[in-house]
């Protein structure tokens, strides 16, 4: 079998997708608006959901997950500015610093896709919102840790030279 | 060749005030002829004195003013020594060379007068040392004990006196009763040169009887507690354990190659097993490799599923993003067409969507590819599992094999091999316990008859060969022939008169003047008999008158004054005797028809105006 290793930036973890992932994040908070550590968090659970006790995960399992943590802040950012630039979302200045919020447009966007992915992120999304929408900021990171923790010792046995790539 | 005797050199008296009185011997015949009361008796006995004897010097007048005796010797080898010895008697000093006066530089040590067979510095050991005779043993009495020999017991055959050569007795006893056994043994010891070390007395004897019985008492003790020993190892019958080792070895042979044999075959198959055991282990890793790839390509195909979820999403999305309209920034209402945008960072949502597109495609490929290596792995295990199954079951059915079928054998038969092993040793012991009683038995059967022997009386000291008598006798017959003897005849040795027969009339029977010739012949042939064979000997004979007879008949019948035996006789000595020494002392001179060249002629005239008057000068008859 080869494996070929592709780069594929361009495609995967692009700031679109990010972006996408994160108008699908904010419409299911909506009308709440969260800040960037929130999605980032929110991303996080969602794509990982069966870690903690949710639907199967969308992606499956991939060691060193907990990286994705600290590369993704800048390719969400730019996601989030090219939904801006689209109207699909807003920026919300207040009493919590700089928040984001879905906006009219972006649930029809999201309405108008049908490919299954698509559909699977939506579902885990609005079950990570129903979930800890109202979690703390401290409840969040506890939430986080032990979600890291769990995928460490489930992933001891298998090699990282898979060259599996998320 | 034994025969070493010695020869007499000279006689001397010395005295502080007086010249020596010397005499002169050489080998061969040697005459001293003279009136009576020349000395000629006293110089035999002086002789006798020098060689040990313990008698008192004849209280002659003459001897006064002497207070020394020297003795000149030559040995067989030519060594020369003088003895030197007090007129009283006692010790002597032994010189070097042959001296006519004592020499303090040459001499040798000091001789005890009497014999001592525990020390060697006496005259007699001395003597018997130059003749070969030292250390000997005589036979004492007739319970065998011994003692040793000394020259005494030699002396009276060398040296014969006056009244010894006519006596009636024999010529080798001295006559008293108690020295017989050891007289008849030393005339045995120079016939045969054999002498009685190696008689064992009757007191000897008993006492090996008591140490012989107390002998068998231990063997026979020892004997019984080996049979005790023998009978525990349980062989019906000993003789025939050297059939039984024989019949066992050759068992222990067959089972060795038996053994060896399941031996092999133990090796055989755990060489097959341990092949097997290697398949197995290589079949089982395999397929543990081969269960980890596969789980690994399940995640990685889901990875496919979901990335192409993920692009089909992305290329849905995409062609829908682009159409929707740009806005004004939300903050500084900057105009779409205005905003900044980074080339770099695939802002381009158009090309994302193209190359969402192309990944799947990519994607596709290398699902399908992921698919066939699967189905290649899903083969390869199928198969694998089936060897591993036949595997497992040859391996199985070696290991049955072995442990119900060749280990047993083996282990029984190294188990037998080992019993018939010590079985071998058993029989090996039993076999040496069998010899030792053997052994011991055939001892105790030695013993046994050493007893019986020891218990038997034995008669000692009789055993002269009678070929070595006849010898002896037909010497004496030539001497007698010789001499015209009359009625020469057979002359034989009786044994129990220990004298010699003269054509059939025992010796001592006849008159004086035969005897005193048969003596002479005696001497003689004794010296003659022992030189020729080689045997040990004094060396010399000194004869004191043996023809005495001849001038004062006793009868008829011993005179001999009709014949011509004297001629004969002197004719005969001075002939025969060259290598040997004969010392001859007679009244009378040799008769004129003898050459005097001869022999050493020494004439003691008793005329103080003629010649030598006697032994010691003439000077003494003035005193």
């Amino acid at each position: 079998m080869v494996m070929t290793k592709t780069t594929r930036p361009v495609v995967f973890n692009s700031p679109f997708e990010a972006g996408m992932r994160s108008l699908v994040v904010l419409n299911a908070t909506y009308p709440n608006s969260i800040d960037l550590h929130r999605i980032l968090q929110f991303e996080y659970l969602i794509v990982h959901s069966a870690d903690i006790g949710g639907p199967e995960s969308l992606h499956p399992p991939v060691p060193l997950r907990s990286g994705e943590l600290l590369v993704r802040r800048g390719l969400i950012e730019s996601g989030l500015q090219l939904m801006l630039s689209r109207g699909l979302i807003d920026r919300v200045l207040g009493e919590n610093g700089i928040e984001y919020m879905a906006t009219d447009s972006s649930e029809p966007f999201i309405r108008s896709l049908s490919s299954p992915y698509i559909l699977k992120l939506v579902g885990r999304a609005e079950w990570v919102a129903e979930t800890f929408m109202f979690y703390s900021q401290s409840e969040m990171s506890a939430l986080m840790k032990m979600s890291f923790d769990r995928w460490t010792s489930e992933f001891h046995s298998i090699d990282q030279s898979s060259g599996l790539e998320t | 060749m034994n025969y070493k005797g010695i020869s007499l050199r000279h006689l001397t008296y010395l005295s502080p005030t007086m010249p020596p009185a010397s005499v002169s011997f050489e080998t061969g015949l040697n005459v001293i002829h003279g009136a009576s009361d020349t000395g000629k008796s006293f110089l035999v006995s002086s002789i006798d004195f020098m060689l040990g004897a313990g008698i008192d010097l004849k209280d002659i007048p003459e001897r006064v003013p002497y207070d020394r005796v020297l003795l000149g010797l030559q040995d067989c080898e030519g060594n020369e020594y003088t003895l030197e010895r007090s007129v009283q008697g006692g010790p002597f000093n032994c010189y070097n060379g042959l001296l006519s006066s004592p020499d303090d530089d040459k001499k040798l040590f000091s001789l005890a007068s009497k014999h001592n067979p525990k020390k060697k510095e006496n005259v007699s050991r001395f003597i018997l040392g130059l003749i070969g005779l030292d250390e000997k043993r005589l036979i004492k009495n007739k319970s065998g004990d011994t003692r040793s020999l000394s020259f005494r017991d030699l002396a009276k055959l060398a040296i014969v006196q006056e009244e010894a050569i006519t006596k009636e007795g024999s010529p080798i006893e001295s006559g008293q009763v108690i020295s017989k056994t050891s007289d008849y043994a030393t005339f045995k010891l120079l016939l045969t040169g054999v002498d009685d070390s190696a008689v064992v007395s009757v007191a000897q004897k008993e006492q090996m009887a008591v140490k012989t019985t107390a002998k068998i008492e231990v063997i026979e003790q020892l004997l019984e507690e080996y049979e005790i020993e023998l009978q525990h190892y349980e062989f019906e019958n000993p003789d025939e354990l050297d059939e039984q080792l024989d019949k066992l070895s050759l068992t222990i042979e067959r089972h060795k190659d038996a053994v060896n044999l399941s031996q092999q075959q133990y090796t055989e198959l755990s060489n097959r097993r341990k092949g097997l055991w290697d398949r197995q282990q290589e079949q089982k890793e395999r397929l543990d490799e081969i269960n980890k790839l596969q789980e690994r390509f399940q995640l990685l195909e889901a990875h496919y599923m979901s990335d192409l979820e993920r692009l089909e999403a992305i290329k849905e999305s995409g062609s829908l993003f682009v159409y929707q309209k740009q806005v004004a920034c939300p903050l500084c209402g900057t105009a779409p067409e205005k905003q900044p945008h980074c080339s770099s960072c695939s802002h381009d949502v158009d090309t994302v969507v193209k190359a969402a597109g192309i990944e799947i495609s990519k994607i596709n490929t290398l699902a399908v590819e992921l698919k066939d290596t699967v189905l290649e792995l899903k083969v390869e295990a199928r198969s694998l599992q089936e060897s591993l199954k036949s595997t497992n079951s040859s391996l199985e059915s070696v290991q049955v094999e072995i442990e119900e079928k060749v280990a047993p054998k083996l282990k029984e038969g190294r188990a037998s091999y080992s019993d018939l092993v010590d079985k071998l040793s058993e029989i090996h012991s039993a076999q040496k316990l069998a010899d030792k009683i053997k052994n011991m038995k055939k001892q105790i059967e030695e013993y046994e008859e050493a007893k019986i022997e020891a218990q038997e009386p034995e008669v000692v000291g009789e055993a002269i060969p009678k070929t070595v008598l006849e010898d002896i006798s037909l010497i004496l017959e030539r001497y007698l022939k010789d001499w015209h003897f009359p009625e020469t005849g057979r002359v034989y040795f009786d044994e129990k008169a220990r004298d010699f027969v003269v054509a059939g009339k025992p010796r001592g029977s006849r008159g004086k003047g035969l005897r005193a010739v048969t003596h002479a012949s005696f001497s003689c042939g004794l010296l003659d008999y022992c030189e020729t064979k080689g045997l040990p000997h004094p060396g010399f004979v000194v004869l004191d008158s043996p023809l005495v007879a001849y001038k004062e008949p006793e009868g008829d019948e011993d005179d001999l004054s009709g014949s011509d035996l004297k001629d004969q006789f002197y004719m005969d000595l001075a002939s025969r005797a060259e290598g040997q020494q004969i010392i001859l002392i007679e009244n009378v001179k040799p008769p004129s028809t003898i050459d005097k060249a001869q022999m050493n002629l020494i004439k003691f005239t008793k005329n103080p105006h003629e010649g030598r008057y006697g032994f010691f000068p003439v000077a003494s008859q003035s005193v």
